[in-house]
């Protein structure tokens, strides 16, 4: 365990037993209880290519496998765990105030020839997160920051209860969020370096989540589940039957006019799916995936999904396997995922800090 | 003085710091560190991901991160790992086993190497904790090995003799000597080199130690070669022209203080041949001093001499009888003890099958094998007139004597190294010698010390002087292709061991299985001018390199004329 895992793991143990909690790990995140929190897709489509049939990548095989145009590609990875719990008294009532312990990292790779290797400094952040106000003794709180702990506020300052249940829920939401903004921090950083003049970004999952649209432009977003059918039966049909090496029309995820988005333009996005590969006695969606980029290249789309469909049929190889979706997962990717996990505290380690 | 660990600076004298790191330790949950073994994943260097020349058999120091202790290890296995889970994954990364695809990414790889604990700087007995793994410099290769101490004096009682040179993965070089109180007694002693023949390394390797030990040593020490087959050390007293080109170990030579001249002033020795007087049983012509033992010289070693078949109770009491007639100087001459037998059979009376209460058939029968064996031991047995022995006598500090005996059959191979270790012993336990060790050097030693149960006098000769020689000073350096063939005492009482090329069968026997898979395998490729090298003194075998030896190799001798 490094010296700042240590560091930040004993701080948060006293934290919590100078405030009288209990320690009292679940051995599992609430990631892991809770996956669903983690989607955020858009609900309606709009096609932007005709959709009576699908689109021919022009890719071939084998002699094409080598020519992927990308050379950076970025995930993050988020960790929260409910480590304890602290008594408190909030009028007449006996509040539990669950504290979570989190770990929040991006990353950001790069292949060089073919080897990847680490594009600049990998974001990583960790501490716990607690309902700041319910703290009963804010001094020791104040002095265990000032020694080092990193405290995010679960509170609702806004709208919903305070109950143990929506701080537990919302302590997720808050690590995702924090992810996504050390993420976007990241990707700034990236954009603005020499090294990624003129390149893409390969990014894991939707590019919904991304509110800086100078980002968004240099990104390109690979969902490999989906949860929301957005045409008709018939048309979805098509998607679902598309053949290796075949694309699905080009699509945005608003109208032109914005009334009908109640999200007034954040989730304005182009896409289409792509087949990468195919098998036998698999489900429909085997090696399907959906490919997110900016609203700017709606213009000439085609374009541009002809093109990132290429690099991408390339950038199916070498696969996952045995890695979960492995049929739609980036080699690249699941490298940044698997550098993530080498870089962040495991739930063993963590709950075994606490109980020590 | 003693090393500050927490001085970055005082610990870095141990370290090839130029070079970087070139990995670092891991401990994991099925492969932890203990206080024997630590493992390391090796680093790759540069933009262009160079893999680090490191083998097996390297040394590498690991710096513990709260810079607590340094530990050094020898490499003893070296693992690819991927991520890939199986090979059905890779064979799904290959488009469903396209063995041509060419994919964008080449998959994740790590090596993952193993080191056996050597030393460490503390002194402390346990696992190290996280630490950078790099190349030593010389002086913590020297210190890992326990020759040296932190302040880069030797440790040795004795005084150190290179047996070759230590060449790291980083090009790191450092010459690796052994205690001579361990080679030539009285801590310990004795050499033994194996390896496959052809290669000319084992004869090569010893003629370079025994440069060494000359250059070296504050002992008195006399060097007695047998010449077992061909030229090999017919020319020891010739410069190798190979030399003068090869500047590797001309460097070597320089680097470990040992000059680059042949011995200087061997004598030679060969049996006298029989039908030239004049000549000796040598392939060398020139200086070759004749040797032959008369009747009194080897009147002891004539039982050793027969068959064991045909050495019963019968013709030991009737040896008994004659000896007893030579010891009289009734019979000095051998033929002279041939005709006393044959008169004593001819006097036996009509119906008398008795002659000096032995049957007639026994002395019939000692007739018969005594008139063989100066057949069997040609050149040996000098039948008439008086003989002239080796002199040992002249053997003093410096001496080297090669003794040719590669013309006379395997029992006459026997007889005379028997004979000379006996001598040599003898010569050694008397109180007015002036030399602290004799250094015998015989190649095929599994000839006259076989392994299994086979006892023989030269076998049991030379147990015990490798068992007890060491305190008075005859010391073995023997040779043979395989150390499986020789008894297992005379192995394990040899303070130093080298192993050339080995062949995989061999490796299956038990004198190595305290060597990993790894390093086995590289035994069975060893190149020539490679050994790996156990010592007492060393907490792990060592892979050395030596140079050509300094003197003519037998092999490349050319005579006059045919140049």
């Amino acid at each position: 365990m490094s010296s700042s895992y240590r560091q930040s793991l004993t701080l948060a143990r006293r934290f919590v037993v100078e405030q009288g909690g209990e320690i009292a790990p679940l051995s599992v995140s609430e990631e892991e209880l809770n996956p669903d929190v983690q989607q955020d897709e858009a609900t309606k489509a709009y096609p932007i290519e005709a959709t009576t049939s699908p689109i021919k990548v022009q890719y071939a095989y084998p002699q094409d496998s080598l020519c992927s145009e990308f050379r950076f590609f970025e995930d993050g990875r988020q960790r929260t765990i409910q480590i304890a719990h602290i008594p408190t008294e909030y009028g007449s009532h006996l509040l539990m105030v669950p504290v979570h312990y989190f770990v929040v990292s991006a990353v950001i790779l790069e292949r060089v020839g073919r080897q990847l290797q680490l594009w600049g400094e990998p974001m990583i952040r960790k501490g716990v997160m607690v309902a700041r106000s319910l703290i009963p003794n804010q001094e020791i709180l104040a002095q265990i920051e000032a020694a080092g702990l990193l405290v995010e506020d679960t509170e609702s300052k806004t709208v919903g209860s305070n109950d143990y249940y929506d701080l537990r829920r919302r302590a997720l939401r808050r690590a995702k969020s924090l992810r996504l903004q050390y993420e976007q921090e990241l990707i700034s950083q990236w954009r603005e370096s020499k090294e990624s003049e003129d390149a893409f970004l390969v990014v894991d999952g939707t590019l919904m989540n991304m509110r800086d649209e100078k980002n968004v432009a240099r990104c390109v977003g690979i969902s490999k589940s989906f949860g929301s059918r957005y045409f008709d039966v018939t048309t979805h049909n098509r998607i679902m039957r598309l053949q290796e090496f075949e694309r699905s029309w080009a699509f945005r995820f608003h109208a032109d006019t914005s009334e009908d988005d109640p999200r007034l333009g954040v989730r304005e996005r182009v896409s289409w799916y792509l087949r990468l590969r195919q098998g036998i006695n698999v489900d429909p969606e085997f090696g399907l995936v959906r490919v997110e980029i900016s609203k700017d290249y709606a213009d000439n789309v085609g374009e541009f999904a002809n093109r990132f469909s290429r690099s991408l049929l390339s950038d199916r190889l070498p696969t996952s396997y045995p890695a979960p979706r492995w049929d739609k997962h980036l080699y690249p990717i699941r490298e940044c995922e698997n550098y993530l996990g080498s870089i962040m505290a495991g739930i063993s380690t963590i709950t075994a800090s606490m109980c020590g | 003085m003693t090393t500050d660990l927490n001085n970055a600076s005082d610990t870095s004298r141990f370290i090839n710091l130029a070079y970087g790191a070139i990995g670092r330790t891991a401990s994991t949950r099925f492969e932890p560190t203990t206080s024997s073994k630590f493992l390391f994943w090796m680093a790759e260097r540069g933009e262009t991901h160079q893999r680090l020349t490191l083998e097996i058999g390297n040394i590498v120091v690991a710096r513990a991160d709260d810079g607590s202790d340094l530990t050094f290890g020898t490499v003893v296995e070296m693992r690819s790992y991927s991520d890939v889970d199986s090979f059905i994954a890779d064979y799904l990364s290959h488009n469903f086993g396209d063995a041509d695809i060419q994919v964008p990414t080449d998959i994740s790889e790590v090596v993952v190497v193993t080191c056996n604990v050597m030393r460490n700087l503390s002194g402390e007995t346990r696992p190290l904790g996280r630490s950078q793994a790099f190349f030593p410099s010389r002086l913590g290769i020297e210190f890992s090995y326990g020759i040296v101490d932190e302040r880069g004096e030797s440790l040795y009682l004795g005084a150190p003799i290179p047996i070759g040179i230590f060449e790291n993965g980083d090009g790191t070089i450092a010459p690796i000597s052994v205690d001579e109180n361990f080679v030539v007694g009285p801590e310990g002693a004795h050499l033994n080199v194996s390896g496959i023949s052809g290669l000319a390394s084992k004869t090569s390797a010893v003629q370079f130690i025994l440069k060494s030990l000359q250059a070296h040593t504050r002992k008195r020490i006399a060097i007695v070669m047998f010449n077992v087959k061909s030229r090999d050390l017919l020319y020891i007293d010739r410069a190798n022209p190979r030399l003068a080109t090869e500047q590797w170990s001309q460097r070597a030579y320089e680097a470990i203080g040992v000059p680059m001249s042949p011995f200087a002033a061997p004598r030679f020795f060969a049996p006298q041949n029989p039908s030239v007087p004049a000549a000796t049983l040598s392939l060398r012509t020139q200086n070759v001093e004749a040797f032959s033992w008369d009747l009194t010289m080897i009147r002891d070693s004539i039982p050793n001499m027969f068959d064991a078949m045909d050495w019963d109770d019968k013709m030991e009491g009737l040896w008994y009888t004659i000896r007893e007639q030579i010891e009289r100087r009734n019979i000095v001459a051998y033929t002279q003890m041939l005709t006393f037998i044959e008169q004593t059979v001819q006097n036996v009376p009509q119906g008398n099958m008795w002659a000096l209460n032995h049957h007639v058939a026994t002395w019939q029968k000692m007739r018969a094998r005594l008139q063989g064996l100066p057949r069997t031991f040609r050149g040996l047995i000098r039948t008439a007139g008086q003989g002239r022995d080796l002199p040992w006598n002249d053997l003093q500090s410096g001496s080297v004597f090669v003794i040719d005996i590669q013309m006379l059959q395997d029992k006459g191979k026997k007889l005379v190294f028997g004979r000379a270790m006996s001598e040599i012993d003898a010569m050694m336990e008397s109180e007015d010698k002036n030399l602290d060790a004799v250094v015998v050097f015989v190649d095929e030693l599994n000839k006259y010390a076989p392994s299994g149960n086979v006892r023989t006098p030269i076998k049991h000769t030379l147990i015990d002087i490798t068992a007890r020689g060491r305190g008075r000073g005859v010391v073995l350096f023997g040779a043979e292709q395989f150390a499986s063939t020789v008894d297992r005492e005379v192995i394990e009482n040899s303070s130093t061991y080298l192993f050339g090329r080995t062949e995989s069968n061999e490796l299956r026997h038990p004198n190595y299985t305290t060597f990993s898979d790894e390093v086995k395998t590289k035994l069975t490729t060893l190149p020539q001018g490679q050994l790996l090298a156990r010592f007492a003194k060393f907490a792990q075998p060592i892979f050395l390199k030596f140079p050509f030896p300094p003197c003519l190799p037998g092999d490349q001798y050319q005579p006059p004329g045919e140049a």
